[in-house]
Parts: C-alpha cells; structure tokens; sequence
C-alpha cells in the first residue's frame, strides 16, 4: 500500500488551481457562446432557429442558407474589395507609422510635442465629424467611383504610431549604440534591428488594423455609391431586409462568411506573437 | 387713350408669346442616356424586382436610356446619402425616398422636379392613383413624388387560437380586440404571462395616430402648425388604453430592439396570437408561419368608433432631382417614372412583393387577380386603402413622432411613466418642436 494518502500535496496544489481553471473556463465560454451559437443557427431551417426551447446542435442540418446567399450574391467582388482595401491600408499604414515612431522615439526635434500632440488629437476624432467633408472632396477629385476613399483616409494609425513609439523606447542603447559602432544607416538601424524587436507589437496593431478595416460598414456606406466598390460588410447587411422580415438562418450564414477570415487571421497572427516573444535580441 | 387695332393685334401677340415661354413645353429625350435610381430595396423579392424593371425598361425603352439601380441602405441611409451628394454633384436622378420623412424634407429645399407638366404632356392619369396615396406627393402645388412600394398596416391573427377561444372572425372593433385580447391571454402557476393575446408595437407615428384619427381627432392640425390631440383628450385616451392593456397583462410589450422580428417569431412559437404590422411583410409573415403550421387569418384594423373605421399608409415614394440636372437627364428620369408606375409593372412590383398596387388599373391587372383568388389576404390590404388616411404634412413631424415614440417606450416599455406624465412631457415636447 503506498504511503502516501490521495489527499498529498499534489492534489492540493492541484485543487488550489481549481477556481481559477473554472474561471477561466467559464469566461472562454461567454466569450465563445455566441460564435458556437451563430454558427449552428446558419445550419437550421427557419422553423429550427424560432423553437422554443431551442436546439443546441441543429437537428435538420441544411445548407440552404448559404447557397441562398451564393446564389443571390456575386460575393466574390465583395471578398476582392474588402481585401484589397484592409490588406492596402495596413500596407500604407506601416509606411507611414514606422518611420513616425521611430522619429518620435530616438530624436528630439522642434515641434515634437506639438506633433505628437497632433498624433493623439488624431486619435479622439471620430469619423461622423469628419465624413462629409471628406465626402466632398472626395467628389471633388473624382474619385468616388474607386476604392481610394476607403484607404486614403485611413492611411495613418495615430493609435499605432503611440503604440509603436512606446515599443521603440523600450529597446535597450546598447543594442542601438552596435548597430551604429557597425556603421549602419538609419534606415538599417530602423528596419533591420529595432522593428523586429517590435514585432509582437507591429503584429498586434496589423491585427487590428485588419479586424477594424474589415468589419467597417459606417465609413463604406457613406464613401460607395455604388455597389462594384462595395466591401463585405454592406453585402452582408442588405440581406436583412426589414420590412420583409429577419431570416435568422440566412443572417447567421452571412455573419459566418464575413467573420471567418478574422478568425484565420487571429489564429495565425497569434501564433506569430508567440514565436516573435521568443526572440531576444539582447545578446 | 384708346389702342389702334394694330396696336391691340402687337399686345395680344406679345401676351401670348410671353405665356408660352412659361407654358414650355417639357423636353423629350433625344438620344442614348444614362441615369441612376437609388433605393432602399434590399436582398430577396425586393431587391430582385427593382432589378428586374430596370433590366425590363433598360431593354425596351425607344430612347435608349439606360437605368442603373442601387441600393444605398435604409431610408434614413438613403435620404442622408442624397442629400449629401446633392451637395457634392453627385447625386441620382431619381430617388426613392419615405413618403412622409423623406420626400417633405427634399420637397422644402426646392431639389424636387415637379412632375405636372410631364404627366399633362403624356397623358398620365393621376385620377389612376388611389387619392390617399398621392397625399404627401404634392408639394405647393407641384407634383414631386409617385407612390412606389407602398403598403398600410393589418390586423394578423393565428386562426388556430382564435378558433379554440370560439372567435371564428377577426374583431372589428377596439372592444372586441380587448375581448379577444383576455380571452386568449394565458397565464402559468406563477401568475407570468405565457399567451399574449395582442402584440401592439411601439410605431405610434402609425398606431396611435390612426386611433386618434378614428376617434376623431389628429395627430397635427391640417396646415401641420400645431398639434391637437394633446388637448382634446383623445392622445390622453389612446395611452391610457395602450397602458391598460399591457398592464393586464394580455398585450405584449415590445422589445426594445428588435421589436417587430421578436414579435413575429413569437406569434410563430404560439406565444402572441394577433398583432398589427405591415402588409409589406405579408410574403414572409405567410411562409414563415406555413413552415410552422399555423394558419394566418389577415384582416382590417380593429377601430375606436365603428362609424369611422380607418387605417395609415406607409411606404416610399419615387421623386425625380432636378437640382444640377439639364432637361435630358430629366426628361429620360420622368420615362423612367411613366414606366415604373404603368399598370402592368405596378402590378409586377405588387405580386412580387406584397406591397401595394400603387393604381386602381393594376389592381385589374391578371397578375393581381390570380394573386388574390390564390391568397385573398393580399386583397385585404388593397380594400383597406378605401378608408385610409393620412396625417397633414407637417415639417415638424418627424421630430415630434420620435419624441413620441421616446415617451411611448418610457410608458409602456420601461412603465416609469403614467399616461397623464406622457401628455405633460409631450405638450413640452410640442412647444419646443412646432416653433
């Protein structure tokens, strides 16, 4: 018989953690439940969705609300325009934001308050005070029929430059005070060692740059008149149509569409912070 | 001094020619064009129609005007839309805009082309045009707007319920919906409401209104100066009653969002067993409930006083810009309008969708016809255009119906309110909106 009773310091140490696991479990799951939940919805026949008690796994499994929404809709045109303007403005974004942290971490220059006190105004501006104006001079250049008025204006991330400004602090002199002993350039010392060292947090901010681009539906509906620039998001909303009433089926099934690329995103840019943290440049 | 005849003959002339310069006539199209309509019809047999007429016009039409259609979001979407692309030059030639808080809005800044002298060229018989459904399309005289997708609210009713409480018809009247109403009202072993016999939802720009109306009264006066019902009574008597209802517990109290599709879904799940709502939704209310089973009786609304039995209207209607258009852009937009609103394709536009046959020719269309020996519940709410009415244009009303509609929710919804509470609010609300 062993010695040791089943109530060792093991278990205690392992009950100890218990609270905190179901905790955990319990916050994963509030946070998952309405994924789980839209997704078997897209699955059920209209009867199905309404059922009270409802379903938690759908009982009469179809795949009709998605191929109304194929069918009905070019979707391919909305995924091509929503990519091409999310993936142009992180591009543009990292252009401009890069160089911006990077003047505002290592110099000193006249104005740099001001400036980066402009950066954080920037910041707290919403666009429903900027949208007309921008509306009429987009008109004015002629350029309404493009994707342009959805990427100009969100060329910079003023959110991104702070952000971006703070990991660039952080990273120690000395690994600067080498680069420029081996006669590096700016540009060199900028991209070549500090901006890896920032990796987890340019990822971080691409990431939601990218969830906030490819979610957005306010600055599209009133910057396209017409419907060949339109992104994802407006597609997806037309399916409700309220005077006819809400197929929850067919909603759901759009929803899915319009946040599965997030998802992959996410899965895949995370694992990328995780690998980036590994990664100390100090030697 | 007396005038030569020669004299009398040059003044005459002068006269007339000066008359027909302001009796112009309003320019043809003289070749290929193309103009654009923005709209608020969404996906599905919406949507699908618009697009339709359009492909149909686009490749019958003589002139070779081509009509691009896009949808531009709800009404409220569309009408800021427009108005800022008038502002920057961009805007459609034709719109689809509310009937009541849209068109007025774009009438009042002079952007409206008046449609009169076109349709008296053309021959376009206004008189084909239920007059209820042309009320809010004149302004200062001027014809601005056509009734388009339009459609009144109705009285549905799960006929199933109805039958086990021993109602074989749909009441008629404000007391027999409150007789139907307890009568259905089902309540579990803790005294909660499990069966709402009537769902009333917080639309009093319509509802309330059309009560109001029925006993009587309105909403605001006929030059749309003032508002009414606040002193003689009958506001204070709709609200109490709608309060008394809910209270009793047997009328669903709305959700504060998602109101109406709450509501359906209940009265699919057998929880509500009648409610108003629009014809509009006719189509999906009937299929809905068909995939669950139940069968939907649809008819008038229930009325305060039997002698005055009346109904609202409600729906868009199509309007022609002429701010920053030359007269080939609106001549070609005005065929457009001729078309859309021809017998045969209003008729088209009714049987795909629900709403209602814009004239009294497309009621007599076949379509239609075979549409309501197939389904007489569509017929309900073309008959009920006969006792519909309209409230008196007013540019203060749409401000004053969402304070409405805000005071409405704090009393029936929320209950933090009493009905004489609501009156005081709104008469501050009135005096602050109706300058």
């Amino acid at each position: 018989m062993h010695s040791e009773s089943i109530w060792g310091p093991k278990l205690r140490r392992g009950a100890a953690r218990l609270p905190g696991i179901l905790g955990k479990l319990f916050v994963a799951f509030i946070f998952l439940f309405p994924f789980y939940w839209m997704v078997i919805t897209s699955f059920k026949p209209y009867a199905e969705t309404i059922q009270f008690p409802p379903t938690l796994w759908p009982q009469n499994f179809t795949l009709d609300a998605y191929i109304s929404i194929i069918g009905k809709m070019n979707l391919l045109v909305y995924v091509k325009n929503s990519i091409i303007v999310t993936v142009s403005e992180i591009v543009l974004q990292l252009l401009v934001m890069i160089p911006a942290a990077y003047a505002f971490a290592r110099y000193n220059f006249v104005g740099k308050g001001l400036m980066f006190g402009m950066v954080l105004v920037a910041l707290m501006i919403p666009v429903q005070v900027t949208f007309i104006t921008v509306y009429l001079l987009m008109a004015k250049w002629k350029l309404l029929g493009t994707l342009l008025p959805q990427i100009i204006p969100f060329g910079t991330n003023a959110f991104g430059i702070f952000l971006l400004r703070q990991s660039f602090l952080q990273i120690p002199e000395e690994v600067i005070e080498s680069a420029k002993l081996d006669n590096a350039s700016e540009l060199q010392t900028m991209t070549q060692i500090m901006l890896p060292m920032a990796k987890p947090t340019v990822i971080t901010i691409c990431m939601f740059s990218f969830i906030g681009r490819w979610n957005a539906y306010f600055w599209p509906l009133i910057m396209t008149d017409v419907e060949r620039i339109r992104p994802l998001t407006i597609a997806i909303e037309r399916l409700k149509d309220l005077e006819y009433g809400i197929n929850w089926s067919v909603l759901m099934a759009g929803n899915v569409l319009l946040v599965a690329p997030i998802v992959v995103v996410f899965f895949f840019a995370s694992r990328k912070i995780m690998e980036a943290f590994a990664y100390r440049g100090v030697k | 001094m007396k005038l030569s005849k020669t004299m009398t003959l040059v003044l005459c002339l002068l006269l007339t020619v000066s008359l027909g310069a302001f009796a112009a006539e309003p320019a043809k199209v003289e070749g290929p064009i193309t103009i654009t309509v923005w709209h608020t019809r969404a996906a599905g047999a919406n949507g699908d129609q618009i697009a339709n007429a359009v492909a149909r016009f686009n490749a019958t039409n003589p002139y070779g005007i081509v009509v691009e259609e896009v949808y531009q979001g709800g009404y409220p979407e569309t009408l800021a839309k427009t108005m800022q692309s008038i502002a920057a030059g961009t805007a459609p030639e034709i719109v689809l805009l509310e009937r009541a808080a849209g068109v007025p809005v774009l009438a009042t800044q002079g952007v409206l082309l008046d449609m009169a002298p076109y349709a008296e060229r053309d021959g376009f018989q206004l008189d084909n045009v239920p007059p209820v459904l042309l009320k809010y399309s004149y302004y200062d005289g001027q014809l601005v707007a056509m009734p388009y997708i339009r459609s009144t609210p109705l009285f549905y009713y799960n006929k199933q319920m109805f039958a086990e409480a021993g109602f074989t018809e749909a009441p008629k009247t404000i007391e027999e919906l409150i007789q139907v109403g307890r009568a259905l009202h089902k309540k579990n072993a803790n005294g909660e409401t499990e069966v709402w016999g009537f769902a009333l939802l917080n639309d009093p720009g319509w509802f309330i209104q059309n009560m109001i109306y029925q006993m009587g009264s309105n909403l605001v006066s006929e030059d749309g100066q003032k508002v009414i019902c606040l002193e003689d009574g009958t506001m204070l008597a709709a609200l109490k009653a709608w309060r008394e209802w809910v209270d009793e517990g047997w009328c669903w109290p709305p959700t504060v969002t998602r109101g109406e599709a709450t509501m359906k879904d209940l009265f699919n799940q057998g929880k509500i067993a009648s409610y108003f709502a629009s014809s509009g939704g006719m189509t999906n209310i009937l299929n809905n409930a068909e995939a669950v089973g139940i069968e939907v009786g649809v008819a008038f609304l229930p009325t305060w006083d039997a002698a005055r039995p009346s109904a609202p209207t409600g729906g868009g209607n199509l309007a022609i810009i002429k701010q920053g258009k030359n007269d080939q852009q609106l001549a070609a937009a005005w065929e457009f309008m001729k078309f859309v609103m021809s017998d045969a394709e209003a008729a088209g536009n009714a049987a795909d969708t629900g709403y209602l046959p814009a004239t009294y020719g497309s009621a007599q269309q076949p379509v239609i016809q075979e549409l309501w020996a197939k389904r007489p519940e569509y017929k309900v709410a073309f008959d009920q255009l006969e006792i519909a009415q309209e409230l008196p244009w007013s540019p203060y009303n749409s401000e004053f119906i969402e304070q409405l509609k805000v005071i409405c929710s704090q009393l029936i919804i929320d209950r933090t309110i009493t009905p004489e509470e609501a009156i005081e609010a709104l008469k501050i609300e009135a005096r602050l909106i109706f300058r």
